[in-house]
């Protein structure tokens, strides 16, 4: 499966970035590929291009706030989760993207 | 035709400070003369003034009249009338929604549930014991007892006032505690007024009884201080009263004394209002705390609790009504706070910070002996500003190498007559001697319309700042001004005494001081006198023009201190006694720093040294500045010499000048201010080891977050706990920061961050961090300032956010040895350099 995300939360400064390690972590630990844009205080980094959206099986939106540019998901499959949630429980939340 | 608004005035606190205040500003938006009548004493005011309102002392349900008269007669009695029907019957609810200047008040006072009452900081430090509830005793109204005939009464009326002034006389010269010295004298001096016993005759003379003649004339003074306007003499209506107090008990010498008040080993000390002499008459070592209703921070009351290292809050209205003694209660004299009966969280939280606040001290305490001098070593010496010989004594303490401002003006006022010769040489020999060698500055009496003295008699000036002051007046009082240039030049045989001249503003006025300091000079050498005819002296620079002649000033004067409070004030054209223009005036503004710049490149084009003594000398952030502009010296309270020190160690000479030259080149002050956080101690690293603690006290999230801001706090590197724990909290609200893993990374984006941070806290017994959360052992605090210039420290920040992740990372921080190595696991896995000590790197961009 090929996931890719967004993680931010209200301060941008830890969580968006814990939770982008944590599910990276975890998708290559169950064997999927995925690529995590943050969108924290530093701004957009690791940015989703159009190929990789395009590409992509499902969207994952770990986010605390809204998200920027949320168009671009348009038609694609979007999952939304809590940065917490993406934090405590990656696995469970990479597991749950290919039902 | 006039309007009458009768009504009983409703409120049960009576007609106080801000019931007046708000019946005034209806009255002020009306032409019509508007007096307030109080039917049963008798008393009117002129309903503009707030303190003569308050001064008919009218009490609840007693019946009021408001007279209206003028051209708007009808529109302004519809408007009062309506604001004492409508408005005036709720002003007495919720006195804490006022919030006095000072700070928050701490979340785990806030949340604990226990009682609090704000007043305001009237002297530092926190104090935990019990309530002993002081009478209040009310001015004015003693018992009215005639003994005899108008002539029998008058002659006890006049043996009470000498009785008193002896007695005060007596206990003023053994008086061990300079302050207390000095406030005995000061009430002397109004025991011995030819008004007041005066005003009191005529009353007896008119048939009242003697004890009630001086109530009522010490009240009217009292008044006539109130309505001047002037806070200083305000709180001074207090000391009135203790005098009347201390002459009706001398009308009946052999009456019982007043039952001692019993104090314990932990007593706080609550009265409506306590007379200095109040204060000085209980056992001093027994009381440990004072909180009292009346009285702001310049009262003689607080002025002696500072000086002896007693909490006050003051202000605390109704506070001895809310008190009973015997209540549990805490005054914390550093943020205007009294909690009463205080939970355990409060009082755990009270504990910690005064731990935190013995490390602080003991963090400066380096200081103490240290040159003040820039990280590399230039040298910038930091003296203290002073106006008692106890003053003087603590700033020595304190670390201080000099007094680098000695205010003459106490030794003048509250007294009848000015200081002989001898007593002011005695104070300024005493000084020199404390000094041991190190320069003490003597400034003549600076004094105007501003100040008044009784036995000058200075007529009202309509703008005292700017009119008949200080040197101007020289020439008028020449005995005056000869007698104490006498007493200095006497007492720089002592020590290295600087004898120094205020508010020149010309050449030739330099001039003149310095013919007149030689001429006394000639007079002393004539008279055989010991003195100093080597003496430096010198001039304030706090008058702009003095700035643009410092050339030719420096050719009749040996050396310069700026002013910097009255030199911005007279810059921008900014009264700064009206709250309304504080935020004009600024002493950051770049305006104001290319007047300094002209000030220290004047003087030592003409080799002459330059120092500074207002303010600004003490706001560390005010550091590269200082140091960048060449002062030689920097004057500051004592209570600030060893920050002030220790801000100057942290600065590199060389980036100092860098960072002046950026500041020179801004437009506001705001843009300064920035500009200093941003090239300030950013350059410090994100965590050391006084940041982290591996064992910590806490034993729930918010003694965690407590303890965190104030690690950070104690490291200089937030400038407020209270608030940086409020936006933690804030954060906090919209998600928890517990990640699970046994870990929770708190943080926040706050302007009290000085620099960007991280803290930690590893929690011996794991706490609860959200409801139904596994516990948190360990707790991260970030902490950033707002469009942090650090993106630097935003990247590593996030570097070791991406760390924790780690299971190795986490069980090693855990198991982590000691701060140090916490410290160094946390600066690793950000990413940037090891840590290399717990304080002392260089904080300016050098």
């Amino acid at each position: 499966m090929r996931i890719v995300a967004v993680t931010a939360c209200p301060t941008g400064i830890a969580h968006t970035y814990m939770a982008a390690e944590r599910l990276e972590k975890a998708a290559k630990k169950l064997g999927h590929a995925i690529k995590v844009e943050t969108q924290g205080a530093m701004g957009i980094e690791n940015a989703l291009t159009e190929a990789d959206v395009k590409a992509a099986d499902v969207v994952l939106l770990a986010v605390g706030i809204p998200v920027r540019d949320r168009a671009r998901f348009d038609g694609r499959r979007v999952v939304e989760a809590s940065v917490q949630e993406a934090i405590r429980n990656p696995e469970g939340i990479v597991a749950s993207l290919g039902t | 035709m006039a309007v009458e608004i009768a009504f009983s005035f409703p409120l049960p606190g009576g007609l106080h400070a801000r019931p007046a205040s708000r019946l005034r500003e209806e009255v002020v938006l009306f032409r019509s003369v508007v007096m307030f009548l109080n039917r049963v004493s008798g008393a009117s005011a002129s309903a503009r003034s707030v303190l003569a309102l308050v001064a008919t002392r009218t009490g609840h349900g007693e019946p009021c009249v408001l007279h209206v008269q003028g051209e708007d007669e009808e529109s302004a009695s519809a408007a009062l009338r309506r604001f004492v029907e409508k408005e005036l019957p709720a002003l007495d609810e919720a006195p804490s929604a006022r919030v006095p200047a000072g700070g928050l008040v701490p979340r785990a006072v806030s949340m604990a549930g226990s009682r609090v009452h704000r007043g305001a900081p009237a002297s530092g430090g926190v104090f935990r014991g019990r309530a002993v509830v002081v009478g209040a005793r009310r001015p004015g109204a003693p018992a009215d007892e005639r003994t005899g005939t108008t002539e029998e009464e008058l002659e006890r009326l006049d043996a009470a006032f000498v009785r008193a002034a002896t007695a005060l006389r007596t206990r003023r010269d053994v008086a061990v505690h300079e302050t207390e010295r000095e406030v005995l004298g000061a009430h002397l001096s109004i025991a011995e007024d030819p008004g007041l016993r005066t005003r009191a005759s005529l009353a007896v003379s008119a048939g009242s009884g003697a004890a009630a003649a001086v109530g009522s004339a010490a009240e009217h003074f009292a008044e006539v201080f109130r309505a001047s306007g002037s806070a200083l003499l305000a709180e001074r209506a207090i000391d009135l009263h203790d005098v009347a107090e201390a002459v009706v008990r001398a009308l009946a010498p052999d009456a019982p004394p007043e039952p001692p008040v019993v104090l314990g080993d932990d007593s706080i000390v609550v009265a409506a209002r306590l007379g200095p002499a109040q204060l000085l008459a209980l056992p001093r070592a027994r009381v440990r705390g004072l909180i009292l209703g009346e009285g702001g921070t310049l009262s003689h009351t607080v002025v002696l609790a500072r000086a002896f290292g007693v909490p006050c809050v003051t202000g605390a209205e109704g506070i001895d009504r809310i008190l009973s003694t015997g209540d549990e209660v805490i005054v914390d004299g550093e943020r205007g706070l009294v909690v009463v009966a205080p939970k355990e969280a409060v009082t755990r939280f009270y504990e910690s910070q005064g731990d935190f606040l013995v490390a602080a001290a003991r963090r400066l305490e380096k200081f103490r002996t240290a040159r003040g001098a820039s990280a590399d070593g230039r040298r910038i010496e930091v003296g203290a500003n002073v106006g008692t010989v106890e003053e003087a004594r603590s700033a020595f303490e304190n670390g201080a190498e000099g007094i680098g401002l000695f205010r003459t003006e106490l030794m003048f006022l509250d007294r009848d007559q000015p200081p002989t010769e001898e007593e002011q040489y005695e104070i300024l020999a005493e000084t020199a001697r404390l000094a041991e060698g190190r320069p003490v500055i003597v400034r003549t009496l600076d004094v105007g319309a501003d100040k008044p003295l009784a036995w000058l008699r200075l007529p009202p000036e309509r703008n005292p700042a700017l009119g008949y002051r200080a040197i101007r007046m020289y020439a008028e009082h020449a005995g005056l001004v000869e007698g104490q240039l006498r007493a200095i030049l006497r007492a720089a045989a002592v020590g290295p005494v600087k004898v120094m001249f205020p508010m020149v503003a010309t050449p030739e006025e330099a001039r003149e001081l310095r013919a007149l300091v030689d001429r006394v000079k000639e007079r002393l050498a004539a008279d055989g006198v010991a003195h100093d005819a080597a003496i430096e002296v010198g001039v304030m620079l706090e008058v702009p023009s003095a700035v643009l002649s410092v050339g030719a000033i420096a050719r009749e004067v040996d050396f310069f201190s700026v002013g910097s409070n009255d030199l911005a004030q007279y810059l921008f054209a900014v009264d700064r006694e009206d709250t309304r223009l504080a935020h004009l005036g600024s002493p950051f503004h770049p305006a104001f720093l290319k007047l300094l710049e002209a000030a220290v490149a004047g003087a030592h084009a003409a080799g002459r040294w330059i120092g500074l003594c207002g303010e600004i000398g003490g706001r560390p952030l005010a550091a590269p500045l200082l140091l960048g502009l060449g002062f030689d010296e920097v004057s500051v309270s004592p209570p600030r010499v060893l920050a002030a020190k220790a801000a100057f160690r942290r600065t590199r000479w060389g980036g100092a000048r860098a960072i002046l030259a950026d500041a020179l080149s801004k437009a506001t002050a705001g843009e300064v201010e920035a500009l200093l956080i941003e090239r300030g101690p950013s350059t410090r690293t994100l965590v050391d080891a006084g940041t982290v603690r591996t064992v910590s006290g806490s034993r729930s999230r918010d003694e965690a977050i407590r303890e965190l801001a104030d690690l950070l706090q104690l490291t200089l590197r937030v400038d407020d706990a209270d608030r940086v724990e409020d936006a933690i909290h804030a954060r906090e609200e919209t998600a928890s920061t517990a990640v699970g893993l046994g870990i929770a990374i708190p943080h926040c984006v706050s302007p009290h961050v000085r620099a960007d941070s991280i803290a930690a806290v590893r929690l011996p017994h794991p706490v609860s961090w959200d409801a139904g959360e596994e516990g948190v052992s360990l707790a991260i605090l970030i902490a950033v300032r707002p469009g942090s210039a650090g993106d630097r420290h935003l990247k590593t920040i996030a570097a070791l956010s991406r760390r924790l992740c780690d299971d190795g990372f986490r069980e090693r921080l855990l198991a982590a040895p000691d701060d140090a190595a916490l410290a160094a696991l946390l600066s690793e896995a950000a990413g940037a350099p090891q840590p290399s000590s717990a304080e002392g790197r260089p904080a300016a961009g050098g």
